[in-house]
């Protein structure tokens, strides 16, 4: 351990004064490293909805892995009490709270973050604290498009950070089996995310709240007026901040559907249609109703949402493997034996498994499933099955470990699972464009137009840089 | 009708001597045209398979229509006796027998013919069929290609016969249900073709068995020697005699998303998608895919979603639909499969239907939906009513839902190809490679060459 740490403080030495988003920041890399009866202090950015669970989640480590919680930072001050009390009540330990999250990056004694802001967010605030040195946990998709993926990816490496993501983990007993061969060679993959999604409805532009830094919140998307409906939740239904349902909750799926056809690489073509359907064009006003997110929905009521509620995507392998996933945000049947909505389903030469909040695997045309666990209900959460190794404590044991390669949920899996998104998205906009891929260069081949939407224009000074 | 009759006999007199397949036969139009008290003869053409169920069809609706099968025709005449004693046994009447479909078009007693051949023949069949007066049954996919369908209603429009076309009737009171805005506005229909399909294995070239006029049945596809495992059913999984299961069961579904949708055109973009799957090639000498996706854009953007699958595979929906569709709509969504079954929004109980038989990837469609046999009265009603606009299954309506298969296999074939098509042109946008699939991309072998010109 001493030899890493005495490395690190010399290439932390070595690359003095990196500039963060403007601002002059000197890498804290030291604090990175964890003594093992050491305490690991988190800060959480985005601290909202998926935020509150991070909160509980290392509220509720805080003895088992003696891990505090010593910083909220949130875009949107009018947060800040109520989670502060969640956290006391908790822990008896007050947060410091902030809502620009350089500031975040520039204490050091923050030893990770863990970034759930708005999607367009992820990459940059990943970066910034790896330079800052900080250990980083970063909510599904870990990207807002390709490019950004592997700059985290390069950040990580670079800064000798670990990052893990947020998805569910797609690892345990059903995930071995596979590999094992459970189902024969598997050939296909499908992905549900049959998730419901009313109209949250319209609103005009307007001005943002008091104790809301819009500017900040905004980060990297382009500038234009606050507007309520495209702001908390509902940013994920517009392309400058969000990448739809398939980037949503699909990321989820998305991701275990890779890691069940072992595939640590891009695929080499990909289509997807969809559009935005079953929402009604003219005025009718139907009585709100809260949904998840905090956000008031108005059943088929018409809606400004820019991605596809309706959705299939397809990718192929260089070795032919095929993968298919479908979004549904409408009403609809669900699929399989046990009425998987959110789940996968995996075509094995031998059989064929269903996936979600367990498994059932069938042998070739048998109707009654022959391996298995207990499937419950369909949960569409990053909670899965307790049975799945938990990414939170996973990645507080690899700071103190050390062993980057333990981490279940590492950034470069994070990307490749996140790329399926992005690729289907680009294929989508560009009006369903079959496009092939060069996985090597992630550039597409020969499609400039396409090769475009692999980035996006950066909002000074919230640039991602090309050099991390 | 005397009026109509006369119009006929005008026309045919005016067109004499059209030449089929290098024969010259006379159009006998007006064989197409039935008093109300005659009985309609019909010729059955390709008894191996799928026909059987068109002699049970026929033999059934005797005494109620006033048919008989007077001739039954198939290239292999192994197939002859069991035709004939079933024709017998059901009907009192022996079939006469005939392996080449030229003769039977020749004869001016037969007033229709029912086609069950394999999919290259189903075009040029017709075309003869129509060239000499006859009324047409023919199997779904009606086509083997886009351009095939295209001249098979050309033909009936100007030869002024009955083409019925043989999917499942998309008809009844689901389709009336959807249309009547059931489940609102449908903007999606997913169809399946979850059918398991095994290998059939792999055979060496050989000759023909002796009972099979082999160049007959070769018709329009190009020459090769004779294969067992190319021939009778296994012609579906090769490109040059069929379409793959997309194009097999998948019509069934193909046609009954598109009358759901209510789609009277073809779709502006397709991809699609797959492989063989699960089958070790070196085992089976299958050609078309056995797993595969193919999205359809109507120009209003509509989406068609069709899945073919035939390995092991879970089923979709409270019915465990594998073979069926589900259509989704503003309000709701119906499952369609051996019943039917409507969700208002986000409820778990059907709330209109009707039974849903238990799912069967056996179970032919053509034989669920409605009334036994209803596509074959029915096309016997039209033939004595004069009615065009009776059919259930229009040849127009069949071309439309065959074109869907193609589409996608013209995809399929150029790698997932996206397909911008110009229905009016029947054409691809800027994609001559594409245009070439619409057709026989190998030419159509002399003489069984389908004619530019009807």
């Amino acid at each position: 351990m001493t030899n890493r740490r005495d490395f690190i403080k010399k290439s932390a030495l070595g690359s003095a004064g990196i500039a963060i988003g403007g601002m002059g920041l000197s890498p804290k890399t030291y604090g990175a490293i964890i003594g093992a009866n050491e305490r690991i202090n988190v800060a959480v950015i985005g601290i909202r909805n998926q935020g509150s669970v991070h909160i509980n989640r290392w509220c509720g480590m805080k003895e088992s892995h003696n891990v505090m919680i010593k910083t909220i930072c949130d875009a949107d001050e009018r947060l800040f009490e109520s989670r502060s009390r969640t956290i006391m009540d908790k822990t008896g330990v007050k947060p410091l709270t902030e809502w620009d999250m350089r500031k975040v990056f520039d204490d050091k004694d923050i030893n990770a973050v863990s970034i759930v802001t708005p999607n367009h967010w992820h990459a940059l605030a990943t970066i910034w604290a790896c330079q800052a040195g900080k250990n980083v946990y970063v909510e599904k998709p870990v990207s807002h498009n390709i490019f950004e993926g592997r700059k985290m990816v390069e950040a990580g490496v670079k800064y000798k950070v670990h990052i893990q993501h947020g998805s569910s983990v797609a690892a345990g007993e059903a995930m071995d089996f596979l590999h094992s061969g459970g189902i024969g060679k598997v050939y296909m993959v499908r992905g549900l995310c049959l998730h419901r999604r009313d109209s949250y409805g319209m609103s005009e532009d307007s001005t943002a709240p008091a104790g809301f830094h819009y500017d900040m919140w905004l980060g990297p998307a382009p500038m234009r007026p606050y507007n309520e409906k495209r702001s908390h939740y509902c940013w994920h239904w517009y392309w400058d901040t969000g990448n739809g349902d398939t980037g949503n909750t699909g990321p989820h799926q998305i991701q275990a559907c890779r890691v069940g056809i072992k595939k640590d690489e891009h695929p080499v073509w990909v289509c997807s249609s969809g559009g935005v359907y079953g929402f009604r064009k003219d005025n009718t006003k139907t009585p709100g109703v809260m949904a998840y997110g905090g956000v008031e929905t108005y059943g088929d009521d018409n809606t400004s949402q820019e991605t596809p509620n309706t959705q299939t995507c397809m990718f192929k392998y260089a070795d032919g493997t095929m993968f298919v996933f479908d979004t549904r945000g409408r009403y609809t049947n669900a699929e399989g034996v046990n009425n998987i909505t959110d789940g996968n389903i995996f075509y094995g030469t031998e059989g064929y498994l269903e996936y979600t909040g367990g498994w059932k695997a069938f042998r070739k045309w048998e109707k009654q499933p022959f391996a298995g666990q207990g499937i419950g209900e369909n949960k569409a959460t990053t909670e899965r099955s307790s049975e799945r190794p938990n990414q939170f404590t996973n990645f507080l044991e690899v700071i103190r470990s050390g062993k980057d390669q333990d981490l279940i949920n590492p950034i470069l899996g994070g990307h490749y699972s996140a790329s399926l998104i992005h690729l289907a998205n680009i294929s989508y906009r560009l009006g369903g464009r079959t496009l092939q891929f060069n996985g090597a260069k992630e550039k597409f081949v020969n499609d400039p137009e396409a090769d475009a939407l692999l980035t996006r224009p950066y909002r000074k000074p919230f640039v991602v840089p090309d050099k991390v | 009708m005397t009026k109509r009759r006369e119009f006929i006999k005008k026309s045919a007199l005016g067109t004499a001597g059209i030449a089929i397949g290098g024969a010259g036969f006379s159009t006998k139009s007006y064989a197409s045209i039935i008093g109300a008290n005659e009985r309609i003869n019909i010729s059955v053409i390709g008894v191996g398979g799928r026909g059987s169920a068109h002699l049970n069809a026929y033999s059934q609706i005797k005494e109620s229509h006033n048919v008989r099968i007077a001739n039954i025709c198939d290239v292999d005449e192994k197939f002859w006796a069991q035709a004939v004693k079933t024709v017998q046994e059901k009907s009192g009447f022996a079939p006469a027998t005939e392996w080449d479909m030229r003769k039977v078009f020749a004869n001016k007693d037969i007033h229709a013919v029912s086609f069950a051949t394999p999919n290259y023949w189903h075009a040029l069949g017709t075309i003869w069929a129509c060239q000499a007066g006859k009324h047409v049954y023919v199997e779904k996919p009606v086509s083997h290609t886009v351009v095939e369908g295209r001249k098979m209603i050309e033909a009936g429009i100007k030869y002024k016969v009955h083409i019925q076309h043989g999917s499942g009737v998309a008809a009844g009171e689901a389709m009336d249900f959807m249309r009547n805005g059931g489940i609102g506005d449908i903007y999606m229909a997913r169809g399946l073709c979850l059918k398991p399909r095994e290998s059939f294995g792999i055979a060496k070239d050989s000759n023909p068995p002796v009972t099979l006029h082999y160049d007959m049945w070769l018709g329009p596809a190009p020459w090769r020697q004779y294969n067992e495992k190319m021939g009778h059913y296994n012609w579906h999984w090769f490109w040059e005699t069929g379409n793959g299961d997309t194009g097999n069961q998948g019509p069934h579904q193909l046609h009954a998303a598109r009358v759901g949708l209510g789609k009277e055109e073809h779709p502006v973009w397709i991809c699609s998608f797959g492989g063989i799957y699960g089958i070790d090639p070196n085992e089976c000498a299958q050609e078309t895919p056995n797993t595969q996706t193919s999205m359809f854009k109507y120009a209003d953007g509509k989406m068609l979603v069709f899945d073919t699958r035939g390995r092991y595979t879970n089923a979709e929906g409270s019915n465990n639909t594998s073979i069926g569709n589900l259509f989704y709509g503003s309000e709701g969504y119906v499952e369609y499969s051996g019943g039917w079954k409507a969700f208002r929004k986000w409820e778990k109980e059907p709330f209109a239907g009707a039974k849903m038989k238990e799912q069967s990837a056996q179970q032919d469609p053509r034989d669920l939906r409605g009334s036994v046999g209803s596509a074959f009265s029915n096309f016997i009603d039209v033939i004595r009513s004069g009615r065009d606009q009776d059919l259930v299954n229009h040849i127009v309506g069949g071309h439309y839902s065959a074109s869907l298969a193609h589409l996608a296999n013209i995809s399929y074939r150029l790698g997932g190809r996206e397909l911008h098509f110009d229905g009016a042109k029947e054409r691809f946008i800027n994609d001559p490679e594409a245009d070439a699939l619409l057709t026989r991309k190998s030419g159509y072998r002399k003489p069984y060459v389908l004619p530019d010109k009807v």
